[in-house]
C-alpha cells in the first residue's frame, strides 16, 4: 500500500470545520487550532495545553514506541580471550598488507606484465599502505631484472649546442669517464712536454728562422741597396721612411739643399726606387705572416699528433666494444689535434697545469664525460620515489652558470632528472604531488609517450628566456611508472585527461576496511606485531591489541569493520609505547592504548572544548529538557581533518499560508550546500505526498539552523528538520533532552548518515555537563546502528539508564519519540484517530487551505462588486 | 764583494710604449733601492725629424704598404702625442706606488743620448717594446738592425769584467732575475781562468736562481768588438753591462745592441 494514500481521507475529516465550498464564509477556528509562534513554551500558550497533556499522558504511561538500543549494541568489544597469545612478540609477521589481496594482486601483475602503456595507478586514501607495498613488490622484482646502462652526455665538437649521448653497459660510465679526464690530464702533461723538447724547438726556430731571415734579408737587402746610396732607413711614426745620410746621420735640409742639382736627381731616383722596393717588401709581410702561421700550424698539428696518438689509442682498446664510444673518442682525438692551443698553454705560462675541470673557463670542460646515471651499484633495476615531482626534477635540467655577467651552459651542466635515474626500471610518484606541478604531467606523459627524456630548462620551454641554452640528444626511455594517489584523483583524470587510460592501464585498488571477524582480528594482531618490531617498539599485551583492534573499527566508522589505514595504527602504537616507557613498562597494555587514544584526543580538542563551552554557557542555546513547539535539537560533524566532534544545533521552523513552500534560510543566504537543499526540498515533497496529495499545499514554512555562521552540508539534518517542521505545524512541543540525526526520503523513510559516533558523543557531552537525567537521548537512523563504537562513557551511562540511544526507521517512530503523541496509522478506511501527531497536522494543514480560500473568495466578491 | 747603493736610474724611451715588462722591472729595481730617483727620457729621433724636413719627405705605411708624404710638423705632432703617451703610461705604472719620477723630452738619436747620460746615472735603461711587439726595426734607431728572432726561453745576458760597476751589474741582474724567473747567462771578459773561477763562483753566490739556471762563460780580453756577434747568438730578453769608461768601446755596445732588440741596462 502507498504511503501517500494512508492519509488521503484526512483533508476529509478535517473538513468537517472546513468550508465546503470556495466563496463561503470561513468560520472561525476555534483555539486548538490556532498556529504555534516557534520556541512558544507550551505552558505560556493555552492553545497547546492539549499537546502537552497529551505529552504528559505518554509520560505517565511511560511507554515508548521505539525501544532504546541495548548498551551491547553501542560498542563492538574485542574480547583479549578472543586471541592465543600473550604479547605480539609471539606472533610472525605479516607479509602482505591486510586486506589488501586485489591490490597486491593487480600491483604484482601491473610490475610484471611489459609492454607500452602499462604503468600502474595506485588509489587509496593515504596511510593504507599503498607505498610500503609498491616498494617491496617492486625492491623484490627490481632484484630479478639486469642493471640498465648507464647513461653519459658529451661534447659534440661540430655542433656544442646538442650534445651527444652516450650509452654504456651497468659500471661501465664511471670508469669510462674516469679515463677520459685521466687522458686528457695525460695530454696536458703529453702535449707541452713534446712542445718543449729541443726536436719540436729545433724545428719551430727554423721556421721562425726561415721566415725572420727572409723578412731580415729582404730589409737587409733594402738596407744595403740604401746605405751603397748613402740613403739610411728610418722607422716612422706609421711606416718606414728612407733619407739620404751623411757621417751616419740624416742630412739637414739646408745640407740637402747645398747638393747639386745632379745629386739631388740621382737621390730622388734611387729614393723612388727604394720606396718602390719597400712598398713591395712590405706588401709581402702579410703572405709571409701567413704562410709562418700555416707552417707553424702543420708543425703543432704533427708534434700534437705525436703526443696524443697513443694515450688515445690505450683508451680505444679499452672500449672497442662500444661504436659510439670509439665515435666520441675520434671526435675528442681530432679536436686536441686541430685545438691543441689549450694544452699548449702550460708550457707557456698560460696556467694549463692544475687548472680545474670544473672552472667555467677551463679549455678542457669540453672533453669532460657527464655521467648522468650511474647504475653501477648495486647491480640491479633502479627503484626511484621522487617526492618532489617538479617539471625539472622529473625530466633533468639543464643548468647555467654566470660568466661576464651573461649566463652560460654547456653540456657538463646538463642534470639528471627522476625519470633518467629510474629509466630501466621503476619510478613512484605522488599523483597529487605531481598534478600541482607546473607541467610536470604534461612532461610525464610525454616521456612515457615517446619513449624518450630529453633534459630541459622550463624557462626555454615557456620561451622566457633567451639565453644560450642546449638541445640534447633525447635518451630512449624504458621505465614503469607507478602512480600512487586517491580515488577521486584517479577518476578525474580518467576522467578527463584521454590519454590518462593509454598510459595507465593498470589500476591497483586498496580497501579502506575489512570484514571484522576472528580471523581478520588475528591477522590485525600480526600486522601490530610487524609494526611494532619494524618499529622497534615494546611488545604489545593482547589485551592492548584489543584495543588496538576496536580503535580500528572506531576509525573505520563501522562496528562490523576493520580500518585498513596502517598509518593511524603506526600512530597509536608508537604514542602507546611512549607511555608505556614513561611508566618504565617492558609492555605495552590496554591503558596505555587508551591513554594514548585520550591524549591524541587531548592534543587537538581545543576547538570541540570551546564549541561546547558555548553550549554550556548559553551562548549557543541548546536546550536538553523541556519541550517546544517548532525547535528540536540536531546533529552535525565538524571534521577539522586530523579530528572529528559531534556538535548539536538548535534547528527551528516556521509555518503560515502560503504556496507550499519550504524556505531553507541556509541555502537562501548561500550557507547551505546542494545536499541540504535536496534535503529540505525533499521535506516539501513529504508534506505533500502525505497530507495534501489532492489539494494545494497552502503553508509557508521556514527553517532555519540556528546560530550557525558557515556552510551547512549534508542531509542528516532532514528528518530533524521534518520533524521540527510537522511541531510547528501541528503545535506539538519536540522534547529538548533528545537530539536527532538523520535523513528522509519523500515517504519518510529514514536513511543512514556519516559521523554518528562523533554525534552521539556530542550531544552526550553536552548532557553530562549538564547532567545526566535519565531523559536525555539521541534518534538514529535504525540503518547506522551497525556503525556504533561509541566511547565507554557513553556505553555506560546507556547500560545505567542515563542516557538513551533509539534507532528509527520512519519519520512516524521518530515524531512519537519526539512528542509523546502517536504518530496516527490510518485505519482500514485509511482514517487516523484524532489526538494523533498526523490528524493534527492534517487539521492545520486544511485550516490553512480554508483561510487561503477565504482570502481568495473575498478577493473575489470585492472584484464583483467592483464590477 | 759589498752592495752599493743605486741613486739614479734613468730611463730612455725611443717608443710610446715602452712595455709593461720593461715598467715591471724597473719599478722593482726602485723597490729594491728605496732612496733611488727615477728620471725617464723621452727621445725624439733626430733623425726622423731631419726626414720630415726634407722636400721628398715620405714614408710607406707598415700596414697599407701606401706612400704618404711626411711633413715636420706632422713628425713633430706625432713625437708630441708619443711622448705624451709614454708619460701617460709612466703614470700609470708608477704612481700607484706612489713613486715620484720626473718625465723630460729630449732630442737626439738613442745613441748620442745614451752617449751622453750613461755616466749620469747609475743605471740606464734603454727600451723599445714597441719595435718588438711589431717584430719590425726599431724606430729612429737603425734599420739594419736584425730583427730578433722568436723561440728558446728568453734569458739575461750579463756581459761584465772585473771592474767595480760588475758589482752593482750583478746586483741588478739578480734582482731582474728574482722578478721574471728567467735563465742569467753571464760572459766574463776576463785573461786569466783563475780570475774567470773567482768571478765565475761570486756570481753564482749572488744569482738567486737553481743550479743549472746559471751558465758563466769566459771571453778572452775585455774586447768589446765581439759583443755584436755575441749578441746576435745569445738573443737575449735583457741584456745588463757595466758601463764601459771607454767611449769606443760605449759606442761599440750601443751599436751592437741597436741590431737586437732588447732591454738594455748599463750600469756604473
Amino acid at each position: 500500500m502507498n504511503d501517500t494514500n494512508k492519509f488521503k481521507n484526512l483533508d476529509e475529516q478535517a473538513g468537517q470545520r472546513s468550508p465546503e465550498a470556495i466563496g463561503e464564509p470561513v468560520p472561525e477556528p476555534d483555539a486548538a487550532s490556532l498556529p504555534r509562534r516557534v520556541g512558544e513554551t507550551v505552558s505560556e500558550s493555552p492553545a497547546a495545553v492539549q499537546a502537552v497533556e497529551m505529552v504528559a499522558t505518554a509520560e505517565e504511561a511511560s511507554h515508548l514506541p521505539v525501544p532504546e538500543l541495548a548498551a551491547e549494541r553501542l560498542r563492538h568489544r574485542c574480547d583479549p580471550a578472543l586471541f592465543a597469545f600473550e604479547t605480539t612478540s609471539e606472533l610472525e609477521d605479516l607479509a602482505d598488507p591486510l586486506g589488501q589481496q586485489r591490490a597486491v594482486d593487480a600491483v604484482r601483475f601491473g610490475v610484471e606484465i611489459d609492454g607500452p602503456g602499462y604503468n600502474l595507478f595506485v588509489l587509496g586514501p593515504s596511510g593504507v599502505g599503498k607505498r610500503s607495498l609498491v616498494s617491496r613488490v617492486l625492491d623484490r622484482e627490481a632484484r630479478q631484472r639486469p642493471a640498465p646502462y648507464d647513461w653519459c652526455y658529451v661534447n659534440n665538437f661540430e655542433q656544442p649546442s646538442r650534445p651527444i649521448v652516450l650509452q654504456l653497459p651497468a659500471g661501465r660510465g664511471k670508469p669510462f669517464a674516469r679515463a677520459v679526464r685521466h687522458l686528457v690530464d695525460e695530454l696536458r702533461q703529453a702535449v707541452p712536454a713534446a712542445f718543449d723538447s729541443d726536436e719540436y724547438r729545433g724545428r719551430r726556430e727554423q721556421v721562425d728562422g726561415e721566415f725572420g731571415e727572409r723578412e731580415a734579408e729582404a730589409f737587409n737587402a733594402l738596407g744595403h741597396d740604401a746605405e751603397a746610396q748613402g740613403i739610411a732607413l728610418l722607422r716612422t711614426p706609421s711606416g718606414f721612411g728612407l733619407a739620404p745620410v751623411k757621417n751616419g746621420e740624416v742630412i739637414t735640409p739646408d745640407e740637402y739643399e747645398k747638393l747639386p742639382d745632379e745629386e739631388k736627381t740621382r737621390l730622388a731616383g734611387e729614393l723612388e726606387i727604394l720606396h718602390a722596393k719597400l712598398a713591395k717588401i712590405i706588401r709581402q709581410l702579410p703572405q709571409w705572416a701567413r704562410e709562418k702561421r700555416e707552417r707553424i700550424k702543420a708543425l703543432n698539428r704533427e708534434f700534437t699528433l705525436l703526443a696524443v696518438e697513443q694515450l688515445v689509442e690505450e683508451v680505444r682498446q679499452a672500449y672497442a666494444d662500444l661504436p659510439a664510444v670509439l665515435t666520441f673518442l675520434e671526435a675528442l682525438h681530432q679536436d686536441v689535434i686541430e685545438n691543441g692551443a689549450a694544452f699548449r698553454k702550460g708550457q707557456e705560462g698560460g696556467g694549463a697545469p692544475g687548472e680545474e675541470w670544473s672552472e667555467i673557463n677551463s679549455p678542457f670542460r669540453r672533453y669532460e664525460v657527464n655521467l648522468l646515471v650511474d647504475n653501477g651499484e648495486p647491480l640491479s633495476a633502479p627503484v626511484t620515489y621522487l617526492d618532489h615531482p617538479t617539471y625539472q626534477n622529473l625530466v633533468g635540467r639543464v643548468e647555467h652558470r654566470e660568466r661576464m655577467g651573461a649566463l652560460f651552459t654547456d653540456f657538463t651542466l646538463i642534470k639528471a632528472g627522476a625519470l633518467h635515474r629510474a629509466n630501466g626500471g621503476y619510478l613512484i610518484l605522488d599523483a597529487r604531488k605531481l598534478l600541482t606541478q607546473p607541467f610536470a604531467w604534461d612532461a610525464l606523459k610525454r616521456a612515457l609517450d615517446s619513449r624518450h627524456v630529453r633534459p630541459d630548462s622550463i624557462g626555454q620551454v615557456l620561451s622566457l628566456t633567451s639565453t644560450f641554452s642546449l638541445e640534447p640528444e633525447p635518451i630512449p626511455l624504458d621505465v614503469k611508472v607507478v602512480l600512487l594517489g586517491e580515488r577521486i584523483i584517479y577518476y578525474l583524470l580518467l576522467e578527463l585527461d584521454p590519454d590518462f587510460g593509454e598510459l595507465f592501464k593498470v589500476v591497483a585498488d586498496f580497501e579502506d576496511s575489512i570484514d571484522r571477524d576472528a580471523d581478520s582480528a588475528h591477522l590485525y594482531a600480526r600486522l601490530a606485531a610487524t609494526v611494532g618490531r619494524r618499529e622497534k617498539l615494546l611488545p604489545f599485551r593482547r589485551d592492548a591489541v584489543a584495543r588496538l583492534v576496536e580503535r580500528s573499527t572506531r576509525l573505520a566508522e563501522d562496528a562490523e569493520k576493520l580500518s585498513t589505514h596502517v598509518q593511524p595504527l603506526v600512530d597509536l602504537m608508537r604514542e602507546s609505547d611512549y607511555w608505556a616507557r614513561q611508566e618504565r613498562q617492558e609492555l605495552v597494555t590496554g591503558e596505555h592504548v587508551e591513554q594514548a587514544v585520550a591524549a591524541q584526543r587531548k592534543r587537538v580538542d581545543r576547538i570541540r572544548e570551546r564549541v561546547h563551552e558555548a553550549i554550556l554557557r548559553g551562548t549557543l542555546l541548546i536546550d536538553t529538557q523541556d519541550a517546544r513547539v517548532g525547535q528540536i535539537n540536531g546533529l552535525s560533524v565538524r571534521d577539522m581533518r586530523n579530528f572529528r566532534f559531534g556538535q548539536p544545533t538548535r534547528i527551528t521552523a516556521t509555518v503560515r499560508v502560503g504556496e507550499g513552500e519550504v524556505i531553507d534560510i541556509q541555502r537562501e543566504v548561500e550557507l547551505g550546500g546542494a545536499v541540504h537543499s535536496k534535503g529540505v526540498m525533499i521535506l516539501s515533497s513529504f508534506l505533500a505526498m502525505r497530507y495534501s496529495s489532492e489539494t494545494p499545499l497552502s503553508l509557508t514554512a521556514t527553517l532555519v539552523f540556528e546560530q550557525t555562521y558557515d556552510m551547512v552540508e549534508g542531509d542528516s539534518a532532514s528528518l530533524a528538520e521534518l520533524c521540527a517542521l510537522l511541531s510547528a505545524l501541528g503545535g506539538i512541543p519536540i522534547r529538548q533532552s533528545f537530539a536527532v540525526t538523520g535523513s528522509v526520503d519523500q515517504y519518510g523513510q529514514v536513511q543512514a548518515i556519516g559521523g554518528v559516533n562523533e554525534k552521539i558523543e556530542g550531544f552526550f557531552d553536552i548532557c553530562q555537563a549538564r547532567g545526566l537525567t535519565g531523559e536525555q537521548g539521541v534518534l538514529i537512523p535504525a540503518a547506522n546502528v551497525k556503525h556504533l563504537m561509541l566511547r565507554e562513557d557513553v556505553v555506560e551511562a546507556v547500560a545505567a539508564g542515563r542516557f538513551h540511544v533509539h534507532a528509527v526507521a520512519t519519520v512516524d517512530e521518530a515524531i512519537e519519540l519526539l512528542t509523546g503523541l502517536p504518530a496516527g496509522e490510518p485505519d482500514e478506511q485509511g482514517l487516523v484517530k484524532p489526538g494523533t501527531v498526523n490528524f493534527i497536522v492534517a487539521s492545520r494543514l486544511a485550516d490553512l487551505t480554508s483561510i487561503r480560500k477565504s482570502f481568495a473568495s473575498e478577493i473575489a466578491i470585492a472584484r464583483k462588486k467592483e464590477q | 764583494m759589498s752592495q752599493a747603493a743605486t741613486r739614479r736610474i734613468l730611463l730612455a724611451l725611443a717608443s710610446p710604449d715602452p712595455g709593461a715588462g720593461l715598467l715591471e722591472a724597473v719599478s722593482r729595481l726602485l723597490e729594491a733601492s728605496q732612496a733611488a730617483e727615477l728620471r725617464a727620457l723621452f727621445i725624439e729621433d733626430a733623425n726622423l725629424l731631419r726626414l720630415a724636413g726634407l722636400p721628398f719627405a715620405r714614408e710607406v705605411g707598415v700596414v697599407s704598404a701606401m706612400e704618404r708624404l711626411l711633413s715636420t710638423a706632422q713628425v713633430e705632432r706625432a713625437l708630441r702625442t708619443q711622448a705624451a703617451h709614454a708619460e701617460r703610461l709612466l703614470a700609470e705604472a708608477f704612481g700607484k706606488s706612489g713613486t715620484p719620477f720626473s718625465f723630460q723630452v729630449v732630442r737626439g738619436t738613442v745613441l748620442a743620448v745614451a752617449m751622453e747620460w750613461a755616466l749620469e746615472a747609475d743605471v740606464l735603461v734603454l727600451g723599445d717594446a714597441g719595435a718588438q711587439r711589431l717584430s719590425l726595426p726599431k724606430a729612429g734607431l737603425s734599420a739594419r738592425a736584425p730583427r730578433r728572432k722568436n723561440g728558446g726561453r728568453p734569458a739575461l745576458l750579463l756581459v761584465a769584467d772585473d771592474s767595480p760597476a760588475t758589482r752593482r751589474a750583478l746586483q741588478l741582474t739578480a734582482e731582474l732575475a728574482q722578478l721574471s724567473a728567467i735563465p742569467v747567462n753571464v760572459v766574463l771578459l776576463v785573461d786569466d781562468d783563475e780570475t774567470f773561477a773567482r768571478l765565475r763562483d761570486w756570481v753564482v753566490a749572488n744569482l738567486p736562481l737553481p743550479p743549472g739556471e746559471v751558465r758563466c762563460e769566459q771571453r778572452l780580453g775585455r774586447d768589446w768588438r765581439g759583443l755584436p756577434h755575441l749578441l746576435s747568438h745569445a738573443r737575449p730578453g735583457a741584456l745588463i753591462v757595466p758601463v764601459l769608461a771607454d767611449a769606443e768601446g760605449l759606442r761599440t755596445l750601443l751599436d751592437a745592441w741597436g741590431r737586437v732588440n732588447c732591454y738594455l741596462f748599463l750600469v756604473r
